[in-house]
């Protein structure tokens, strides 16, 4: 509860005859003048010399050396602490606390991940609730507790980290930051680290094809995340400090100024480190890459009364990495990137109200990497430009929506691999169109369909359908179908694989780019959601069932030739059937339990040969497990989270051609990895979390193949399935204002 | 806390006897229930602008009340709690309205408090 330091006021009364004591009443203000509180609490502040007030509200106290502030607190009312320096008599007047709002906020628990009922998207919500259940730090990691999106275990050289959905790499889903694209290009690589979780309010993830308004790109799914706003009552600053065992160190800190009714501000800054090598598994290797990061955002909205809202906001990113063998200079492994990503968003309600608006989202990124991976270099920088107007409208009443409006694409890619320049200039104007029905609370559907220019590969037709019945609170059918289309980056989407003596080639079949293809895909899903009371609290059961059948793919072959990576653009390549069932329980106040299970058939299509695609699991389960003591406003509060995952056996590409010491196995054992984490919340927002990843410290056992001779043609450190690191203990603290 | 309370209690009484001016006084009352919708029906029954604060605990059994006096009286606020089907240390609630009140809430018939 927040303790209100207000000093009403007090009047002064002359009496000579009780010095020690002061006098006084407590009242209620309100409308109808002053009542007096019987039985109101009063307390000298950090002592136990207290008394209460009488049948009229009158209380006498003795005064004390140890303190000159009187507590006063009466049920239902804000308590209020007053100064007494040389008053006989104080007046104290109560304000009413706004009970049935306050009960909201206390009884009305927040859900970790909500399940959206009225979205047409088969959408679930991460709060910060569940963010605050993983350990730290970044947005790969945010996605520990969720079933639909996985995120790849990271290499042992560079760390970097990939998120997939539907078993579909993450370049395949759409990744935005309120809507504007973020993550995309060569910043995929790299830039899931640039969100540190505690900028986050909200991850929105939305399976299957997403809204034409948004772009041509999303084929597996939307991941939409909502950074922490300007405006808002809550925590105007916070501070988050963690370190782990293996001396990661980090620091966020959160601002937010209202500097009038119309205008705000917040600054987002966030640093960390890590500094020492380890080579735990020795293997000649470091196990993980130092680094240092700095990040800063800062963000200001406008909002006029006449309906204008304006925001923009930049981001600078500084990523210094360096790794590689860990006693000698043998293979050193570095990547020094930056990034300044500015933008915008201009929005305007006609009429006041949100029957018509015009908006315009904005965006530039400037990225550029610089990388070493032994004797090879790569040097990649890009320069996006992104505008989108849309024209948002009523048609008849409120159960027709139309949205449509123009977009640009411009995105200049210059990248260098050992000595060949690669470049590629990408012009893509569009047009796009979405209607939206909605005869009532049960059935909406929705169709969309955009037409792009491309500068090389020519104009692209992207159709999407969704729709959405609900026959009542309880049940919620989807049905999603749509088309979807990529230019692949080989470089960033296979950042890892640079970490091996393989040799990258490519087929070309054009002279754009790289000379491959452009991808394209038609995603079909279908989902049931049921929500339903189990021991008279809420629970939801999901299933769904999603299949992506690619048009086009340009296809990573790593497994025709351990010595190489061939990228070739292969027509229908690919396929992926994914099915995922769900269920949320309370079964217990205060208890939550998560369990999924996924089932996925991903294959490619190499050489005519059509293979599992390698490092995915076909079966995969997760149990979450948390427990909350009862919430009291002036007790601490003890969390207990513990989370399960479970993975299948995962292909591993094919190097049975190479001499039988630098042999991997072509399959992975099943394993499975458990986090837990304790968190205790003081008063006054102050938490202290304590946690474990990898309790168990199960570790892929061959990382590297032919460790101790990065140079020679077998060196591989490409090839992980499993975990690098074994078990880690992190402690951090999170404070707000 | 406790000795509070009887105190405020005490207080509460002899008001009642020497009729008052308006004051604002706090009280428990103890009322049976077991769940979050019982919690809410409680607190609703007594939802009128003279009682300034309410909150029933499901685990305790007992409702916090801050009440304008002697406008209402304890009486008064147990009488609308067994007028909606929970019941008091001195209003019980009929029969006829305990029956209608949905499965998850029915206290009398051994179901815990969940």
């Amino acid at each position: 509860m927040e303790l209100r330091y207000i000093i009403l006021a007090v009047s002064l009364f002359l009496n000579l005859s009780a010095q020690s004591l002061v006098k006084g009443v407590v009242n209620e203000v309100s409308k109808d003048g002053k009542i007096p509180l019987v039985g109101a609490n009063i307390i000298w502040m950090g002592t136990t010399v207290g008394t209460t007030s009488d049948d009229n509200g009158n209380f006498s106290i003795t005064k004390t050396e140890l303190s000159n502030k009187l507590i006063v607190s009466f049920i239902g009312y804000q308590t209020d602490t007053v100064i007494v320096t040389d008053e006989k008599f104080v007046e104290v007047n109560l304000i009413l606390e706004d009970y049935y709002t306050d009960e909201i906020s206390v009884v009305g628990k927040t859900a970790s991940t909500i399940a959206d009922f009225s979205s047409i998207e088969n959408k679930s919500i991460i709060t910060t609730k569940e963010l605050k259940k993983a350990a730290c730090c970044t947005l790969s990691e945010s996605f520990e507790t969720n079933a639909s999106v996985d995120a790849t275990f990271t290499d042992a050289i560079t760390g970097s980290r990939q998120i997939e959905m539907l078993g579909l790499s993450g370049i395949y889903t759409q990744n935005t930051a309120e809507s504007l694209p973020y993550l995309r290009g060569l910043t995929s690589s790299q830039g899931l680290n640039y969100i540190p979780g505690s900028w986050i309010d909200a991850i929105n993830v939305s399976k299957g094809i997403g809204s034409v308004v948004n772009g041509f790109e999303s084929v597996t799914g939307m991941i939409d995340i909502d950074l922490k706003e300007p405006f808002g009552e809550d925590d105007p600053l916070h501070l988050n400090i963690y370190g782990d065992s293996d001396q990661r160190m980090e620091g966020n800190f959160n601002a937010r100024y209202k500097i009038n009714d119309n205008l705000s501000s917040v600054s987002l800054l966030h640093a960390s480190s890590r500094q020492k090598k380890f080579d735990m598994n020795n293997d000649n290797f470091s196990d993980m890459p130092q680094f240092s990061v700095v990040n800063y955002l800062q963000r200001i909205k406008y909002q006029a009364d006449n309906g204008l809202e304006t925001q923009i906001g930049f981001q600078f990113v500084k990523d210094d990495k360096s790794g590689g063998t860990f006693n000698t200079n043998d293979y050193t492994f570095k990547n020094d990137s930056k990034q300044i990503y500015l933008f915008g968003k201009v929005g305007y309600l006609f009429d006041g109200n949100n029957s018509r608006s015009i908006g315009l989202q904005w965006s530039y990124n400037n990225y550029q990497n610089s990388s070493q991976f032994g004797n090879k270099n790569y040097r990649g920088r890009e320069n996006t430009v992104y505008l989108n107007l849309i024209y948002q409208s009523d048609l008849i009443g409120t159960e027709h929506t139309v949205k449509t409006g123009v977009s640009f694409l411009h995105d200049k890619l210059d990248e260098t691999f050992i000595n060949t320049n690669y470049v590629r200039n990408e012009n893509i104007p569009g047009l796009f169109l979405e209607y939206n029905y909605k005869p009532s609370e049960s059935f909406t559907a929705n169709a969309g369909i955009r037409t792009d220019y491309h500068n090389f590969y020519g104009t692209m037709i992207t159709p999407r359908f969704h729709f959405r019945y609900s026959p009542n609170i309880d049940w919620v059918f989807r049905l999603t179908t749509g088309k979807g289309y990529r230019t692949s980056n080989v470089f960033a989407d296979n950042y890892s694989s640079f970490v091996s003596s393989r040799k990258i080639e490519f087929v070309r079949n054009n002279n754009f780019g790289f000379g491959l293809n452009q991808e394209s895909a038609w995603n079909y899903g279908v989902s049931l959601t049921h929500y339903f009371l189990f021991n008279y609290r809420e629970s939801s059961f999901i299933v769904d069932f999603y299949r992506t059948d690619f048009n086009s793919i340009v296809i990573a072959d790593f497994d025709t030739d351990p010595q190489k990576i061939v990228f070739n653009s292969v027509s229908n390549g690919s396929y992926s059937n994914s099915f995922q069932a769900e269920l949320n329980l309370q079964p217990f106040e205060n208890f939550d339990f998560r369990f999924a299970y996924r089932y996925l058939d991903v294959k490619q299509n190499i050489n005519n040969i059509w293979l599992e695609k390698p490092f995915t699991s076909n079966n995969r389960f997760l149990i979450n497990l948390a427990y909350q003591t009862e919430y009291f406003a002036d007790k601490p509060q003890m969390s207990y989270d513990l989370t399960i995952n479970w993975f299948g056996s995962k292909r591993i590409p094919n190097t049975s051609s190479n001499p039988e010491q630098y042999r991997m196995n072509s399959n992975s054992p099943a394993f499975a990895l458990v986090n837990a984490q304790i968190t205790r919340t003081f008063v006054a927002n102050f938490d202290l979390y304590l946690g474990v990843e990898n309790l168990f410290d199960f570790t892929q056992t061959e990382l590297i193949i032919d460790p101790e001779n990065p140079n020679s043609q077998y060196f591989d450190g490409s090839l992980i399935w499993g975990p690098v690191n074994g078990r880690m203990i992190y402690l951090g603290m999170r404070y707000n204002l | 806390m406790k000795t509070i309370f009887s105190f405020v209690f005490i207080l509460f009484i002899s008001s009642v006897l020497t009729a008052q001016d308006n004051k604002i006084v706090q009280a428990e009352i103890s009322v049976s229930g077991i769940c979050n919708m019982c919690k809410e029906r409680i607190e609703t029954a007594v939802k009128i602008s003279e009682v300034r604060f309410a909150k029933w605990d499901k685990h305790q059994k007992s409702l916090k009340v801050a009440f304008l006096s002697p406008a209402v009286t304890l009486d008064s606020l147990e009488k609308r709690i067994a007028a909606v089907g929970h019941d008091t240390d001195n209003f019980k609630a009929a029969t006829e309205v305990y029956s209608t009140l949905p499965k998850c809430c029915r206290y009398r018939d051994g179901i815990k408090t969940h």
